[in-house]
């Protein structure tokens, strides 16, 4: 009963705050929703037998790359947003049509499925999150894609300060 | 922990997806389109812990990793070009940002 | 959850309490050593040895006017300090105070929660604690706030990176990120701080920046950024982020003595006394620093983190695992 109250509380928390997060003109206020969001999507993940996936989440989403937001909104000014020209704003309807089709198709897809178990209650899970487990399976099965995954990370710290370089020197150069 | 069925957890999948879905196709500016293709990676990524779940696995939450460690990257990269064209004193918006020149 | 919900209650309600009245007294033991290592007195004016200073305190920021700036960002502005006494509140529930004891046939775990990932849930505290700085700055509508929410910011993500690094070296030792179970790792080998030194510098060092000490502690710095985040802020907000603070303290220092110095665990005593002794020794060493060291300024705060301090903590985990890679090559 419990577990259903909490499923209940965060599916509502990430589903609300995600809806924020699209529909607030501030940016501050977006990304403020979004930590709202990643949040109750941690609190899922450790419902899902997840914990380690969970507090990555929060340390990873929650409080490293929303605060590269905040830090380039702080940058930029937290205008709300106007626009001088909007060309696609007529066809809005479409952009609510295409995501009403999608949840229509979701729901049917997920109330039709024919795999066994898929709305009955789980089963009992044995260790299947914890660092351990986490750390055998990238390190038995998955080393390639960790090492891919390091190799992506440097890159894109890379191509960050690369950026940077050239807009200054853009800057300095007219 | 194991009242909840699976399905509940991909319902709420599909459900931020499409609000993420509905951010990206109506937001100019590029740090609220960042913003929702960050909900949509989120959502993927509670799809892929769920199913792990359901298959008693470990292989969907080490995706989800390798997942959150190239939606990381990709912000980084995303705002490091919102901060370039800002300091071009471009206009913030990705319609007219829409064609790489110079 | 193999505990029954009236015990955890009841432990949550006890180390509540206790925290706070440690909180309240270690700000008047900090400000009574300030004062003895400048060679004044301390306040010692309301009641013996100023024993009802906290008090004192407490019923003055309560009794201050409540105010929320015109041009401050209401919700963000109140909620601000919420969230950062919250994320440190919650970091001491994982702290393990003593082995496992037995009250009329239920056994009691002496720590608030015992997860698996105990170690990684206070990072993640943290981060979560960073929020109440930053927002409160950016949300209060004011330049020196701003800024110095942004200067807090960049600093504590710099220091956070030095501050993980320097622990995975304990966690390699110990095979575990469960804070009972690297105590328990204590007591098989010795004391973590003698196969670490290195990182457990380092800790000390990355700690000292993340909780907003001197040296570290421009961001709020009076006199230069007139308060830094919380300039904007009076009152019992004001109260909040100065209880953030010190419980921050608290927390680390008891991470530092779990981590490094064995927790509970020791040779001699065992128990909650042990390592209180262990976090006051070390929240002296704090207090010392404080009233000893001048301010580091931004930039070389900023050098000394990322140029010194992390490429340090990368090579002292190098090291770290060729070793025990090496030495346990067998089993």
């Amino acid at each position: 009963m419990g577990e259903e109250i909490a499923f209940g509380i965060l599916a509502a928390g990430a589903i609300g705050f995600g809806t924020a997060t699209v529909l607030f003109k501030s940016p501050l206020r977006a990304a403020v929703a979004l930590i709202g969001s990643l949040l109750s999507v941690a609190g899922l993940f450790l419902m899902l037998a997840a914990p380690f996936v969970a507090v990555i989440q929060i340390i990873v989403y929650a409080s490293a790359i929303v605060v590269m937001f905040l830090f380039v909104i702080a940058y930029l000014g937290d205008r709300p947003v106007e626009y001088s020209q909007d060309r696609l704003a007529p066809l809005a309807a479409f952009g609510w049509l295409a995501v009403i089709v999608l949840v229509a198709m979701a729901s049917v897809v997920i109330g039709s499925s024919k795999l066994p178990g898929f709305r009955d209650r789980p089963e009992d899970v044995g260790d299947i999150g914890s660092a351990q487990a986490i750390g055998r399976a990238f390190l038995d099965h998955y080393i390639v894609p960790f090492e891919a995954a390091s190799l992506v990370l440097l890159v894109a710290a890379l191509a960050a300060v690369l950026l940077a370089r050239r807009a200054i020197q853009g800057e300095q150069g007219r | 922990m194991n009242t909840v069925p699976i399905a509940a957890y991909i319902s709420v999948s599909a459900v931020l997806f499409a609000l993420g879905l509905l951010g990206v196709l109506s937001r100019r500016n590029p740090l609220l389109l960042l913003l929702a293709v960050e909900l949509m990676l989120n959502a993927a990524n509670v799809a892929l812990v769920g199913f792990s779940r359901f298959h008693e696995t470990t292989d969907g939450q080490v995706f989800a990793l390798v997942v959150m460690v190239v939606a990381a990257s990709e912000v980084v990269i995303g705002l490091g070009l919102v901060v370039a064209v800002f300091r071009q004193r471009l206009e913030l918006n990705v319609d007219l940002m829409s064609r790489m020149r110079g | 959850m193999s505990e029954p919900v009236w015990v955890q209650i009841v432990k949550a309600i006890i180390i509540f309490f206790v925290v706070i009245t440690v909180f309240a007294y270690l700000v008047l033991i900090e400000r009574r050593t300030l004062g003895r290592f400048q060679a004044r007195p301390g306040p010692n004016r309301a009641g013996p040895a100023g024993f009802w200073q906290p008090l004192a305190d407490v019923i003055k920021l309560i009794f201050k006017e409540d105010f929320v700036p015109k041009t401050a960002d209401r919700f963000i502005y109140t909620i601000a300090p919420v969230i950062a006494v919250a994320a440190a509140v919650t970091g001491i529930a994982l702290i393990p105070f003593g082995d496992p004891i037995t009250i009329g046939g239920t056994e009691i775990k002496l720590v608030g929660a015992d997860i698996g990932v105990g170690l990684l849930l206070l990072f993640a505290l943290s981060g979560i604690g960073f929020y109440g700085l930053i927002l409160g700055g950016w949300a209060s509508g004011s330049k020196y706030s701003t800024l110095g929410s942004a200067r807090t910011a960049a600093q504590l993500v710099s220091y956070e990176v030095a501050m993980g690094l320097s622990v995975v070296g304990v966690i390699v030792l110990s095979q575990s990120l469960n804070l009972t179970e690297i105590v328990d790792a204590q007591r098989e080998t010795v004391w973590y701080v003698l196969f670490q030194p290195v990182g457990f510098l380092i800790f000390l060092i990355a700690m000292v920046a993340e909780v907003n000490r001197a040296p570290f502690d421009l961001p709020e710095a009076e006199g230069e950024l007139v308060a830094g985040y919380h300039t904007e802020y009076g009152g019992l907000k004001f109260a909040m982020f100065q209880t953030a603070e010190y419980i921050n303290l608290l927390v680390v220092s008891a991470l530092a003595a779990t981590l490094f110095l064995g927790g509970f665990a020791g040779p001699w005593m065992s128990g909650v006394w042990w390592l209180a002794l262990k976090m006051a020794v070390l929240i002296f060493g704090f207090i010392w620093l404080r009233a000893t060291m001048p301010r580091l300024r931004y930039d070389q705060l900023m050098k000394f983190g990322w140029k010194v301090l992390l490429p340090i903590a990368t090579l002292n985990l190098l090291v770290t695992i060729i070793v025990v890679g090496v030495a346990f090559q067998n089993s």
